[in-house]
């Protein structure tokens, strides 16, 4: 698992390459951790990623309740099917702003959020 | 009885056995030995990637909770076990750690579709197992225990979205 940072505008973009589980989770959690700097939001464009169990739903739960508590907007962009599926069964897709694509996520924070 | 039905049905062909060093960076290797024996049971790559999300959490959590035995070992030297079994109308997955038994139903469920406030980092693990396999049960063994998962090829279970 790799995770690729760049900044684009308001945003920073954090993209997941591979597997996040138990074992890749916790550098995913090191790699979000300063993210995104003050006034910027954040994108998590997940797809690259294959693979993601509940250790990796953890790591997104704690994003989502860090970007509550620190006022920055935040969307998940690029699921897959199968990662999809994960944040459905564990009834998380309501917790989160999922949009298709790191381009229409991008251009709604660019146009305000 | 069920669960006893669900944990001791016959196997039909040989069991496969993959031992691996309780470490986490092995369970990848575990979803692909598991992926394999599903996909050659029979199951659609849709259900395939549920197994293995499932047998990957059984995995994780053993990782997490498998050493606790009170008997003054700890367990650290023992491998994490796999055992997959293809039954009459299935695959059923032992996964076999030092830990002590317990009751997967008594566990409390996440809090799905709760507020994001009210929302628990934790118990998720069980919780995907039990929306995703048709049983899950916990054995105790001679040495630890076994979280058994059985999933069967009509297995009518929709797991998404169907709280």
């Amino acid at each position: 698992m790799t995770t690729e940072v760049v900044q684009q505008g308001p945003a920073i973009i954090a993209r997941v390459q591979g597997r996040v589980d138990a074992y890749t989770s916790p550098a995913l959690d090191v790699a979000l951790a300063t993210l995104p700097g003050a006034g910027q939001h954040l994108i998590l464009d997940l797809s690259g990623a294959d693979y993601l169990s509940s250790a990796g739903l953890r790591v997104l739960l704690g994003l989502a309740k860090r970007a509550r508590a620190e006022g920055f907007q935040l969307r998940l962009s690029g699921l897959g099917p199968a990662v999809a599926e994960v944040l459905e069964i564990a009834g998380f897709v309501p917790l989160f702003e999922i949009r298709d694509t790191e381009a229409s996520a991008l251009a709604e924070l660019a146009a305000g959020g | 009885m069920a669960a006893l039905d669900a944990a001791q049905s016959a196997v039909v062909s040989g069991a496969a056995e993959l031992a691996v060093p309780a470490d986490a960076a092995y369970l990848e290797l575990v979803g692909q030995f598991v992926s394999f024996l599903a996909r050659r049971r029979g199951f659609d790559e849709q259900v395939v990637a549920r197994i293995r999300l499932a047998v990957d959490e059984a995995c994780a959590n053993a990782l997490d909770h498998g050493r606790l035995v009170g008997d003054g070992n700890d367990g650290n030297d023992a491998p994490l076990r796999v055992v997959c079994e293809s039954t009459a109308d299935g695959l059923r997955i032992r996964v076999r750690d030092r830990g002590r038994a317990f009751d997967p139903a008594t566990l409390a469920a996440p809090l799905v579709g709760a507020p994001l406030e009210k929302r628990r980092i934790g118990g998720l693990g069980v919780y995907l197992m039990r929306r995703i396999m048709d049983s899950v049960e916990v054995w105790p063994t001679d040495d630890g225990k076994e979280l058994v998962l059985t999933k069967c090829l009509d297995s009518g279970k929709v797991v998404a979205g169907d709280d």
